[in-house]
């Protein structure tokens, strides 16, 4: 008989290596349906076909089926569901998004998102700019979630955790498929079609669009952001013999519709990427490449920022005796530019072209049966951030096949955003306001440990516990040379520094309960203590303002009941009060009822934020209204 | 500096792999056979069966496993409990396919005394889902297992299921990777 033959590693999340790639135990199969049985990895990298539940790591899951009963339009409200995400919906279309704190607009800069392997965090001001990333939902297989250090394998900026958003395999999405939702707040739709390539391949192509209402003030006036956008796309994929190829790509457009266009953020978003990705299975492992270009730009009144990206990455897996090895190495050129002549803020040079190389190795030793050891290294070199390195080891102890018990070791890196290293103020008579190149990296060593498993067959829970020792984290110093009359509280000028230093810890819960076949409860909750400080010979005049703006904790607990053809879902989430600035704590609803009319149509009506016609989520203070909707899903 | 103290580190990993090098071979679990399990009986409801297949409206579907077995026991567990409405499923091991010998739906893995076309053409024109495996070798039952991009997926000959006079529903043939349609054409 033939021996099963051995996949490996193939296929979009190139690069989601420690998070596993299959999401489903032996035993969970029998629940799945046809679609989701045809989307089980049946292997990861890891010498265990391990669930991404499994890896020794903080990491949750989001499958399509979630985003779907969840009624969320888009990938920073189906980010929700992850209990250890901090999701802050800002205004209109911005959120803050961030793991383990440093919430903020300005201050969520330690995540790491990648769409299908490519990464949409922007060296620019080292975040996501989230109403760029209209992903098409009913396109997403799944998300992957993982709080904590990443750098090993994801590289620098993956410093509180990495969020890989999956699409599905163009050969999983054949034939049509529509989907409209008209809300009160806002209206989205989406089409999509896709057919066979060959004997082995398949294509789609989708076109998604969504319009967002305005969110209003304090006051109750509307806040003028409201916004609309298009995103179209492709995806194909192929196989011969044992190559696997992937080529896929996206354009968009997005603005606001305000009348009121120049108080607008941000006026008017365009871009587009290409991804290409081959992977061949060896007999003892794998090999995968994955390249790609992405292009954004960005209007807004008297500014104009572009970014270009070109990356190319390759990583090679085998087994040696009882190792499971994983290396690899990448190439990555950045062009942009920034032009403002709303004020004197310029970055200095305007235009940049930086460079960035990086190798790493992994090895999973089998220590004893029960017993792994991860021990990993990224090497990095930026020519604007210079050198670093990312090592980290985890330990993980499985006694029986339904828990682990693991803990981890990881330094991470952050590397100054462009205008934290290259911002000058510049004013006639008083000479430069804000000083620039005097900004380095920012540092983490983590220390975590966890808990995942099933005690008993309905039951599944996960607990992490994390001590984050920060080093070097930005401060906004005044230099004493131009201070401004003593008690004014004014500075000049000012430059970017690595003043602050400091812990954090929390602990991450999560787990559900399936009380019966048709009912099944989620709870989760994320809580965070935070002590920072000056370091000697730094004063920071932000007053720790870059430390993040996080609640003590939040909590969330979600039913979802599947009867014949209706599924009826509830969700309840509490944050905690930000405290400075100070925002009230909120707790707010969400509920969905949709109908499987037939194999082809589900007809759903729902609401989000339902306890509260309005509430504030971000000191930004604008109101998120109660959404109330109406969706239609249609196969054909 | 920091980059001489990059290579120091690199050195050490280096090391620490060679030393830990040897030792038992890692083995490769893998969720190929519980998925291809998992479909076996998934199939079913997508399938309609000519009436006369059926003894009678609570007579069991049998899933007959032919030839090499590679599910063993996993599979039991894995069709324990299930129904085809009124109809349960039963799991039988056979050497040699049949026309009489009574399946429902055959997973022909082929043996050294039948080989899987043998077996295919012992039952066609008779009501049998035959499933073949790519791993298995190239003869193509009705559905034909694949692995492609790590995940288990399948192709369907419509025109074999027209042949034992059975329908497959539309939405199994927009699942497959590709399908032979029964008037010649593909999908």
């Amino acid at each position: 008989m033939a021996k099963p033959p051995m996949r490996l590693l193939l296929g979009a999340s190139l690069l989601a290596l420690m998070a596993g790639r299959a999401p489903a135990h032996e035993e969970d199969l029998g629940r799945l349906s046809l679609e989701q049985l045809g989307e089980v990895a049946i292997t990861s990298v890891s010498k265990h076909a391990e669930p991404a539940s499994e890896a020794p790591a903080s990491v949750f899951v989001i499958t399509g089926d979630d985003i779907r009963r969840s009624g969320a339009t888009s990938i920073p409200e189906a980010l929700r569901l992850a209990p250890n995400l901090q999701v802050t919906r800002i205004n209109a279309v911005s959120y803050a998004i961030s793991a383990r704190g440093f919430n903020g607009f300005e201050t969520a800069n330690k995540l790491l998102v990648l769409i299908d392997g490519r990464s949409v965090y922007t060296p620019l001001f080292s975040g996501v700019l989230w109403e760029a990333q209209n992903v098409d939902l009913a396109d997403v297989e799944r998300i992957e979630v993982i709080s904590g250090p990443g750098g090993t394998l994801w590289g620098a900026n993956a410093v509180n955790g990495v969020i890989n958003i999956i699409t599905k395999d163009a050969r999983d999405t054949k034939g049509g498929f529509a989907v409209a939702n008209a809300a009160t707040t806002e209206g989205s739709g989406s089409i999509r079609y896709g057919g066979p390539l060959g004997e082995d391949g398949a294509w789609r192509a989708y076109v998604t669009g969504f319009s967002r209402d305005d969110s209003l003030t304090l006051s109750g006036d509307r806040a003028h952001d409201q916004w609309k956008g298009l995103q179209g796309g492709f995806r194909t994929d192929w196989s011969h013999g044992s190559d696997d190829f992937t080529v896929q790509g996206d354009a968009y457009q997005d603005r606001t519709t305000s009348l009121l266009r120049l108080l607008a953020p941000n006026g008017r978003l365009r871009g587009g990427n290409l991804t290409g990705s081959w992977s061949r299975t060896l007999s003892n492992g794998g090999l995968s490449v994955l390249a790609y270009y992405d292009k954004a730009t960005r209007w807004s009144p008297q500014l104009e920022d572009s970014l270009q990206t070109y990356d190319l990455e390759a990583q090679h897996n085998f087994w040696i005796g009882r190792n499971a090895v994983v290396w690899g190495a990448g190439y990555r050129v950045t062009r942009d530019y920034f032009i403002n002549t709303l004020n004197a803020a310029v970055l200095e040079p305007e235009k940049r072209h930086v460079e960035l190389a990086d190798v790493f190795i992994q090895d999973e030793v089998t220590l004893r049966p029960d017993l792994t050891l991860t021990l990993g290294l990224k090497g990095e070199h930026s020519s604007l951030a210079g050198s670093d390195y990312m090592p980290s080891a985890r330990l993980a102890w499985r006694p029986t096949e339904r828990m682990m018990w693991w803990a981890a070791v990881s330094r991470a890196v952050r590397t100054p955003s462009r205008i934290e290293h290259d911002l000058v103020y510049d004013l006639p008579g008083l000479g430069r306001l804000i000083n620039n190149d005097t900004f380095d990296s920012e540092h983490l060593v983590a220390y975590e440990a966890g808990y995942r498993g099933r005690p008993i067959d309905r039951l599944s829970l996960s607990l992490s516990v994390f001590y984050n020792d920060y080093d070097d984290l930005r401060t906004n110093e005044g230099e004493a040379t131009g201070t401004l009359p003593a008690g004014s509280g004014m500075y000049y000028p000012v430059h970017v520094g690595n003043g602050i230093a400091g812990h954090t810890w929390g602990v991450e819960a999560w787990g559900s309960y399936d009380v019966a076949d048709w009912w099944r409860l989620s709870a989760g909750a994320s809580t965070i203590d935070k002590r920072f400080h000056q370091k000697a010979g730094h004063v920071d005049i932000a007053g720790l303002f870059s430390t993040g703006n996080d609640p003590d904790y939040q909590a969330s607990l979600r039913s979802q009941m599947t009867f014949q053809d209706l599924d009826v879902d509830f969700a309840l989430r509490r944050v905690a009060e930000l405290p400075k600035p100070r925002v009230d704590a909120y707790t707010e609803a969400d509920a969905r009822v949709g109908w499987r009319m037939n194999d082809d149509v589900e007809f759903a009506v729902g609401g989000t934020s339902l306890l509260d016609e309005a509430h504030v989520e971000a000191p930004e203070q604008r109101q998120v209204r109660r959404n109330l909707y109406a969706e239609l899903r249609w196969g054909f | 500096m920091k980059a001489r103290a990059n290579i120091g580190v690199f050195g050490a990993i280096a090391l620490s792999l060679a030393v830990l090098a040897g030792g038992a071979p890692a083995r490769a679990d893998s969720l190929e056979y519980p998925v291809k399990a998992a479909f076996l009986y998934k199939f079913a409801p997508f399938v309609e069966w000519p009436a006369t297949a059926w003894g009678s409206a609570t007579s069991p579907l049998t899933l007959c496993v032919v030839g090499d077995d590679p599910f063993g026991v996993l599979l039991d567990r894995t069709i324990q409990g299930q129904h085809l409405g009124a109809h349960p499923i039963v799991v039988h091991r056979l050497d040699r396919l049949a026309a009489d010998s009574g399946c429902g739906i055959a997973y022909v893995g082929g043996s050294k005394t039948q080989s899987v076309a043998e077996a295919l053409d012992a039952v066609q024109g008779t009501p049998v889902l035959t499933v073949t495996d790519e791993a298995e070798g190239p003869a193509h039952g009705i559905i034909h297992f694949v692995v492609r991009a790590n995940r288990v997926r399948f192709v369907i000959d419509d025109a074999a299921a027209a042949k034992n006079g059975m329908t497959i529903s539309s939405k199994l043939m927009r699942l497959a990777l590709s399908v032979h349609l029964r008037n010649g054409g593909r999908l």
